[in-house]
Formats: C-alpha cells, sequence, structure tokens
C-alpha cells in the first residue's frame, strides 16, 4: 500500500493510477489524482444524489465522495460502509474523491494503447467515459472529471 | 537596515485604501453640508495619498492628486454649497485612484489608465463651481488675503532642528497660525498663560509674529498674525483643542510615517490625547498570520477536548489539576484569538452611503440609508463574506423595495424612501437586517414571475402560501425585474447571497408587509471556525445543532403529542409547537426507533420542534463548508468536524423550517402586531423584589426564605454562588430584568428552590407577600424564554417568571462547562 510513494516516483503525460472498483478497472492520469488514501472515515450524506457515497475528513477538509459503479450505472445503491480507500481528485473548486476497491499500480502507458471510448456505452457510460486504456488485465476506463463535475453541476441546475 | 519594499507597498495600498474610504464618506457627508474641517480633513488625505504616491513615483495618481487638491481648494475659497456633479466628479477622482493604486504592480496598465478626462472635468466644474457663487468674505482676513497667508507660510523653511526632532520621536511638526487680535475675550495675559502652559508641556517649540506686510496689504487692520510651531504625538487637532485658541490655519511640515490609523480618523472627533495613546498600542499584523493562528487555536481546542476526555478515564489526581488548568488557560487563548480578527462592522457600513446614493440615482428614486450597531464586530473573514451578499441586498431594497418618490407621495408616504440598515448581538449570533419602507413584497406579482420562469408550477404556485412564495425569491434565476439594469436584476441574486451566507453557516430570511416594507435578515455566527453545538442522534447518525438556535431540550410525553391537519405538534406549556421528525426529515426512518426527545428551536422566522433519539453530548466543534454535493439540501448548513475527526453534518434550523414548510411563526413579531395574550392564573406565587423590579413566580411548594449575610455570596469564575449550610448553591442570575442593581444594598434574601435533586437560588432584596388572589398574566411572543410574562399587584408591574426554564438554562449551562473541567 505505497500508492502514495509511488505516486511521487513516477510522472509523466503518460502515467496512469490504475484500481479496481466492483469488477472494472479504472485509470486516470498520474497528474490528475491527488493523492490516494485508505480508511477514510464516512459520514453518509442524507438526501443526496445516489452515486454520493458520503463526505470524508481529508486533515480537516471535507471532500464528497463518489462511487462511480453507481455513477456510471453498474449498481443501483452504494454500498454503505463505515470506511473507505479514495482517490482524490485534482478538480477545479471541486473537493472530490472516488471510492475505489483496491489501488493496483501507477503505470507507464504508451500513446497506441490509449483509445477512445467504444460506441457501444450506454448513456451513463458515455456520459462520463471519453477514454479507454489497455491494460494487462484487458481495458481499463478513465473517466473525465471535468465531464463529471460539470455534469453533476448541471442536474444540480436543473433540479 | 534593508527595506523590504513589499511591506511598504502592502502598507502604502491599505494606507491609502484607508484615505480613500474616509474620503469618499467625506464627500457624501459634504453633500449634506458642508463644513471647513471637512475640506481641511479631504485636503489632508489627499495629499497624503500624493506624499505617499510620490514614493512609488506613480505619476499618473500624483497628477490627479494635484488636479483634485486645485479642484477642492477652489471650491473651500468659493465656499459653495456642493452640487451633486461637484460630488459626483469627486466620487469618479477617488474611484479612478483607487483602480490606479490596484495596479500598483503593473506600472504597464497603469500607464494605460485615463486620468486626463477626470483632470479635465475637474477643471471645468471647479471653474463653474467658483464662478457660480459670489466670493464670500470671511472674518479678519480677507479670503485673498488668507489665500496669500497659506502660500506664504506653505513655503516656509522651519528650522533643520525642529525637523530633525519631529523625525526622531516619530511626532507631527505643526505651523499653527492664529490672529492675536481675534481671540474673544481672552487677555493677553492669558494668552501667555497659555503659550507658557503650552511650553510647558514640551510641544512649543518656538512662537512669534509673522510678518504683516508680506502677506496683507492692509497692514493697519487689526489683524494680527502669530504664528506657533509645535510637535505633537497626536495629529495637529488634538493639540489645538488643548490650546483653546482660534486658528487661522495649520500646516504639517513634518508627518509621521505609517500612520494609517490616524488619517482614517474623521477629524472633528479625533481630537483627544487619548487617541494618541491608542495609536501607540495598536499594531498591524498580516491576516494571514492571525489565520494561521486562529487554526492553529482551533487544532489546539480540539485536541484539548479530547485531551480532557481521555483524562476523565484516568485515576491519576495530579494530571486532572494539571488538565483543568491547561483546559482554562486553552478557553482563554481560543477568546483572545477569536478577538484578534474582530472589525467593526461599522468600516464595512460606510461603503453603503454611496451605494445607496449611486443605485437611487439609476432607478429614480430617492432614499436615505440609516445604519444602526456599526460599532459591533464580527470575525473579519466573515465580514469580507458578507460585503457582497449585503450589496446585492441593499441594492434591491433601494431598487425593488422602495416605489418612485411621486407612488410614494401619492400613498402619503415621504418621498425619500428610507432603508435601514442594522446590525445587534442575539444569542451569539449576529443579526443584520436591512429593511426598507416600500411597497413590501408583491406575492402575485412572485408568483407570475416564479411561473412565468418555469421555476415553479402553475398549481404549485397557486396553493403556495405567502411564506412559501416568499421563499421563491431565492430560486436560482429569479429576478422580479422585468428588463435587466445594472442596478440588478440579472437573476443572480438572492440565492447566490443565501449560498455566500449559509458557508458561513448562518441563515438570510426575508419577511415582507405588503404596503409597509420589507426586510431582509440574515443571521450569522460570529465567529467562523468553532461552534459551540449539541450532538444529538437519530436514525443510527450523528447531527449536530448549534447552540445558538437551541432553546431548551424536552422529553417527549406521548399524552402531549398532536396530530392537526396532518401535521404533528406538541403541547408544550399549553402552547402547540411544530413538531419536525428528524429522522423522516432525511430520510433515515427506521421503524424499531422512535425519537424520545426534541430540541425546541427558534430561528428569526421559524420556532418548532426537532425530535431525536438521544442526545449525546455538547462539543465544539470545527466548521467546515460543504463539499458540492451538501450545498443543495435545504436541510444542513454545514459539516463539523467533531473531536474524533469524524464528520457531523450540521442541522440548519431555518432551512429545515423552510424544508418542512412550516409556517413563519414570527412574521407577526417582526413586522405586524405582537399577539398579546392575557390569562388568569389561579395559584398562589410569591412576590419579591429585586432592587427596584417587582418579581413573582408560581408557588408550587413553598420555598426555604433565609436572610443571608452578603458576604457568603461568592462570585466563581462566572457565577455567582452562595455558601449556605456548608452547601454551596448556584443562584440563578437575574440579570434579564435590567434591575438598578445598588452595590451598596446587598440583597438580604435567598430563596432557596429546589429542581431535580438541586438546590438553586434566588436572591431577593425584599419577600413581600404570598399572593393567594387570582392574577391576570399578560404575555406575548416577545416575551424572554425566562419569564411567563407580567401582571399587576396594588398599581405596579409585576414580572412573572418561569422558575422551571430558570432552573433549565442553569443546568444546561453547568453542562455545557462540564467539558471544560475535568472531574479532580
Amino acid at each position: 500500500m505505497n500508492a502514495m510513494e509511488n505516486l511521487s516516483q513516477v510522472s509523466g503525460e503518460n502515467e496512469f493510477l490504475i484500481w479496481v472498483s466492483g469488477d472494472r478497472h479504472y485509470a486516470l492520469e498520474l497528474a490528475a489524482c491527488q493523492e490516494v488514501v485508505n480508511d477514510v472515515l464516512i459520514t453518509r450524506l442524507p438526501k443526496a444524489p445516489k452515486y454520493v457515497q458520503g463526505l470524508g475528513n481529508l486533515r480537516g477538509n471535507v471532500i464528497s465522495i463518489i462511487d462511480l459503479e453507481v455513477l456510471l450505472g453498474y449498481r443501483k445503491e452504494v454500498k454503505h460502509s463505515d470506511t473507505c480507500s479514495i482517490i482524490r481528485i485534482r478538480t477545479d473548486g471541486y473537493a472530490l474523491a472516488v471510492a475505489v476497491d483496491s489501488v493496483k499500480d501507477a503505470v507507464a502507458i504508451r500513446e497506441e494503447d490509449i483509445e477512445a471510448a467504444p460506441a457501444n456505452l450506454t448513456e451513463a457510460e458515455g456520459n462520463y467515459i471519453r477514454k479507454v486504456i489497455k491494460i494487462q488485465e484487458g481495458l481499463a476506463l478513465v473517466p473525465d472529471f471535468e465531464l463529471i463535475t460539470t455534469g453533476i453541476y448541471h442536474t444540480k441546475q436543473i433540479k | 537596515m534593508e527595506i523590504n519594499l513589499k511591506e511598504v507597498k502592502e502598507s502604502f495600498i491599505t494606507t491609502t485604501h484607508d484615505l480613500l474610504q474616509r474620503s469618499e464618506a467625506l464627500l457624501l457627508e459634504m453633500e449634506r453640508q458642508v463644513n471647513p474641517e471637512h475640506y481641511t480633513e479631504l485636503l489632508r488625505a489627499v495629499h497624503t495619498i500624493k506624499g505617499n504616491a510620490g514614493i512609488f513615483e506613480l505619476d499618473s495618481v500624483i497628477h490627479l492628486c494635484h488636479a483634485f487638491e486645485t479642484f477642492l481648494e477652489e471650491l473651500r475659497t468659493a465656499a459653495v454649497p456642493l452640487s451633486t456633479e461637484l460630488i459626483d466628479t469627486g466620487l469618479t477622482v477617488i474611484d479612478r485612484i483607487r483602480s490606479l493604486v490596484a495596479l500598483v504592480d503593473d506600472p504597464q496598465k497603469m500607464a494605460a489608465v485615463q486620468v486626463q478626462d477626470v483632470i479635465a472635468a475637474m477643471e471645468n466644474r471647479g471653474k463653474t463651481g467658483v464662478a457660480a457663487k459670489p466670493v464670500q468674505t470671511g472674518n479678519a482676513p480677507e479670503k485673498s488675503e488668507f489665500d496669500r497667508l497659506r502660500a506664504h507660510t506653505q513655503k516656509l523653511r522651519l528650522p533643520e532642528k525642529y525637523l530633525e526632532l519631529a523625525r526622531r520621536n516619530n511626532h507631527y511638526l505643526i505651523f499653527v497660525v492664529i490672529d492675536l487680535g481675534d481671540q474673544g475675550n481672552l487677555s493677553l495675559s492669558q494668552l501667555h498663560a497659555k503659550f507658557k502652559a503650552l511650553h510647558k508641556s514640551g510641544n512649543l517649540l518656538s512662537l512669534g509674529v509673522l510678518r504683516k506686510e508680506t502677506i496683507t496689504d492692509n497692514p493697519a487692520g487689526p489683524f494680527m498674525p502669530y504664528f506657533l510651531i509645535l510637535h505633537s504625538e497626536g495629529r495637529a487637532e488634538a493639540v489645538i483643542e488643548k490650546l483653546g485658541l482660534k486658528i487661522l490655519l495649520f500646516h504639517y511640515f513634518w508627518q509621521p510615517e505609517h500612520k494609517p490609523e490616524a488619517a482614517a480618523e474623521p477629524v472633528h472627533d479625533g481630537g483627544r490625547s487619548a487617541d494618541a495613546q491608542a495609536k501607540e498600542t495598536h499594531l498591524k499584523v498580516h491576516l494571514d498570520l492571525l489565520n494561521s493562528l486562529i487554526d492553529i487555536t482551533g487544532e489546539i481546542v480540539l485536541t484539548r477536548n479530547a485531551l480532557v476526555r481521555r483524562i476523565e478515564q484516568s485515576q491519576d489526581q495530579g494530571l486532572a489539576a494539571f488538565t483543568k488548568k491547561l483546559s482554562y488557560l486553552v478557553t482563554d487563548l481560543q477568546d483572545k484569538v477569536m478577538k484578534t480578527r474582530l472589525q467593526a462592522l461599522g468600516t464595512l457600513f460606510q461603503r453603503f452611503p454611496r451605494l445607496v446614493r449611486e443605485t437611487a440615482a439609476a432607478t429614480g428614486k430617492k432614499a436615505n440609508l440609516h445604519t444602526v450597531g456599526g460599532e459591533i464586530e464580527l470575525d473579519k473573514a466573515i465580514i469580507d463574506e458578507i460585503a457582497d451578499p449585503l450589496v446585492h441586498i441593499i441594492r434591491n431594497a433601494v431598487d425593488h423595495g422602495l416605489e418612485l418618490p411621486e407612488v410614494r407621495a401619492k400613498n402619503g408616504k415621504d418621498e425619500a424612501g428610507a432603508v435601514t440598515l442594522s446590525a445587534a448581538m442575539r444569542e451569539g449570533n449576529i443579526v443584520i437586517s436591512v429593511e426598507d419602507d416600500g411597497g413590501g413584497l408583491d406575492y402575485e406579482q412572485i408568483r407570475a414571475i416564479a411561473v412565468r420562469k418555469g421555476l415553479v408550477s402553475r398549481e404549485a404556485a397557486t396553493e403556495a402560501s405567502e411564506q412559501e412564495v416568499s421563499e421563491y425569491l431565492f430560486l436560482p434565476g429569479f429576478s422580479t425585474k422585468a428588463e435587466i439594469t445594472t442596478i440588478s436584476g440579472r437573476g443572480v441574486g438572492m440565492d447566490v447571497v443565501r449560498s455566500n451566507i449559509k458557508k458561513l453557516g448562518g441563515s438570510v430570511e426575508i419577511i415582507g408587509a405588503p404596503g409597509k416594507g420589507s426586510k431582509v435578515i440574515l443571521n450569522i455566527p460570529q465567529t467562523l471556525s468553532i461552534l459551540t453545538c449539541l450532538v444529538v442522534e437519530t436514525g443510527g447518525a450523528r447531527f449536530v445543532i448549534p447552540q445558538q438556535n437551541i432553546l431548551e431540550v424536552v422529553t417527549i410525553e406521548k399524552e402531549k403529542l398532536k396530530t392537526i391537519q396532518n401535521k404533528e405538534a406538541y403541547e408544550l406549556r399549553s402552547k402547540l409547537l411544530p413538531l419536525v421528525d428528524t429522522a423522516a426529515l432525511i430520510d433515515l426512518k427506521n421503524e424499531n426507533s422512535s425519537a424520545s426527545l426534541f430540541v425546541v428551536l427558534r430561528t428569526e422566522k421559524y420556532h418548532y420542534g426537532l425530535t431525536f433519539e438521544r442526545v449525546l453530548d455538547t462539543e465544539e466543534v470545527v466548521v467546515k463548508a460543504l463539499p458540492q454535493f451538501g450545498q443543495e439540501q435545504q436541510v444542513f448548513s454545514g459539516a463539523a468536524i467533531m473531536g474524533d475527526g469524524k464528520i457531523a453534518l450540521i442541522l440548519d434550523a431555518a432551512g429545515i423550517g423552510r424544508h418542512a414548510n412550516l409556517q413563519a411563526t414570527t412574521t407577526d413579531r417582526t413586522i405586524a402586531q405582537n399577539r398579546q395574550l392575557t390569562e388568569l392564573i389561579e395559584e398562589q406565587h410569591l412576590l419579591f423584589r429585586f432592587h427596584n423590579v417587582l418579581v413573582a413566580f408560581k408557588v408550587v411548594e413553598i420555598p426555604r426564605i433565609e436572610s443571608i449575610d452578603p458576604k457568603t455570596v461568592e462570585t466563581i469564575v462566572d457565577r455567582q454562588v452562595v455558601h449556605y449550610r456548608n452547601e454551596v448553591i448556584p443562584i440563578i442570575p437575574l440579570s434579564f430584568l435590567g434591575a438598578a442593581v445598588e452595590a451598596d444594598k446587598p440583597e438580604g434574601s435567598l430563596i432557596i428552590l429546589q429542581s431535580a435533586g438541586r438546590k438553586y437560588g434566588l436572591l431577593a432584596s425584599e419577600i413581600i407577600d404570598l399572593l393567594n388572589q387570582k392574577i391576570e398574566l399578560r404575555h406575548d411572543d416577545n416575551d424572554r424564554a425566562e419569564i411567563d410574562g407580567f401582571t399587576i399587584v396594588d398599581d405596579q408591574t409585576v414580572v412573572v417568571l418561569n422558575l422551571a426554564r430558570l432552573m433549565h438554562m442553569q443546568m444546561n449551562q453547568a453542562g455545557e462547562r462540564k467539558l471544560l473541567e475535568a472531574a479532580p
């Protein structure tokens, strides 16, 4: 569990952090990941959208933790627990993290292994996934957090 | 010594900002009434800015200031009343200087800012202003002579040793001209005595006769110019006031550097020598440093709480004693540190007269702003956060609230509308309200607009109560103005205001009475970071409620639960209180648990009970804003980081009231008339006197009454206790009665009460009687919780106490302190 160390060791445009949630692999450009924290205490947020796992306290900062599985429509409901591991995302003005089951590694990905998202995505997937990368285990989804934050903000406005 | 240019620059910017702020206020004052002192102060402010700008070679600022000085001098000489155009010109100049100074780090952009247009405007306007009025003749010297005198004395060269002295002591070096021939009834010997005294005090450096020939065409007149050279720690006005002479003019030949507080002070009330000392005791500290101090203190408090809890469980007596001491020190530290960032609201309020003036001008209204409570201090961070919301609200009050002058006149109102901005402390909160005496809320129009903009459905709008309709104003995208103006109407109004205030843990409510006006009320905690909260539990989750909203905690007695029109209510002291089921409210309803108690909450607008399963503790928590997802919830005002590091959500008393669609219970309290109730009560009351106030309370069981030696009453920490038969009994404070307490006549009687196995004492000056007759009890919604109401006995008003409540409050306070008092 020394993902933190890995984070600081590797850098570069094609470095991706790979993690697992449910039975899928996900990846995100390393530069967009702020930190990985294990065993974050979670406080449930009543009346929040269903993909919100809850709020966490990261050294005095209150952040929202979202469950990608629910956001992308793979699961109906958040699995509530007292703690979880999270990856804090670097976003513009949003204190946002995603809940993860386990963080794999930071790996360098060659340009040709980065592909546009396939056409057969569901609507929920299509909303937030723009590209996928090829890894040893198969494909890893790369969520676009800019789309996610604006999407969330947009739904909020409509409501 | 190396000069830190960055610091000097920052100091320049803040100083200039203060001076401009003051200048603006002065100009607005001068629009109403011109006073020579205004000119003096204004000129000095501009001059100081010019001088400081010189250090950084800000040519455009210097030119602008210079032209401004000339402009003001011309106006002063002309002594004309200032027209709106002249004031406008002045304000434009101030704005221009302000924007120039803001660009101090970017010389290129600064150079691009035009100043010639304003200078030209001043030249034109200044001349017209002067030409418009014939030159008035003053007292002794003619105006032209006076100018000559001013010009002449300004160019004087004072001996270098005086300058040196002033520089070394960081004093003002002042050159004062007086007319010896015009000092009223003072005889020469009296004058002499005055100068002597001045010399003794060390202020006077030199004095003498000014050569008349050089300054007047009329040497034969009674004019006897005399000069004094003074040095002083304080400004000239202080010294001159002490001198008690009429002066013609004064100049500064040396001014101490970096005394911005002094410059920002109004001249006419800054004349006491105490001021001079106050300046010495203040220090400018960088805000970042204060902020980090506050953060660290917050952490210390939390660590202290955790430590205290841990030590309570250990058996080590010595450790407990240390912890207790540490605990007090930390509380003290927190208190003091929080105070460092306090700033008077007045500094913010002084921005608004101009805002009202301009908004009124742009919308064709007439408006006067009254401000109340500018002396109230608030955390600077909060002041910064509420500045923009207040701008919105005040603009709205003028633009939407007030009617056009014609309409007002037709409705029998004064043509000029009144906007009242007031601040007050209430239960640890700051309540800031903006009230206008305009048309009030037009509910029909608000309904129509909300429907037209697609914010609510037509059906919902038709059914909505006035209460709910007033909430439409806070919907994103709502704007009542048909066309967009620069003033307001862009629809980024009240919703932004509310979310900004919410970030501070506060609330915004709006109350309107058609035809009479409307009132926007901001309720803001006094400090940002740490809040005393009640920690409660329901549906397996922990929540916190800010102490300031809580009136009391009540255990539910099943038979008092009522359902009225499908809404739950509780019969509390023979009044019905609406109840909100927290578990249902936040979708945490659990079949096998039921709420056993409720917390009575009161906001400016709502009064209701919120149910819970358990009360856990009173805790000080660090308050954080909710991240994006929490903000759309109406029911939470923030997140609290608890002592154990977990987050608990802060329940928003006003938000829940809105969410649960409660009737506003206090609307009538603020704008309409109070409901007054009178009941006949047939119960025994004990009547006693507390200094000059007659007090009674319902007697349940005859209390013990003892005469006591006042010496046995002690004040420990912040409360009074009395020693009584080897017991220490807390005394219920009656300070809320507002009695005129005579220190030399201490209370001689002690009434001993019992509640829940504890004894409490009430001090009385004199026990009067046990009343057996029926009493007529009058009470209304405005009454404090501690009293049941008022009655009349033998033509005298008697306050009837609510003893149960008083004892309960006493107990609660004790509970609040529990954390701090680690049991030895």
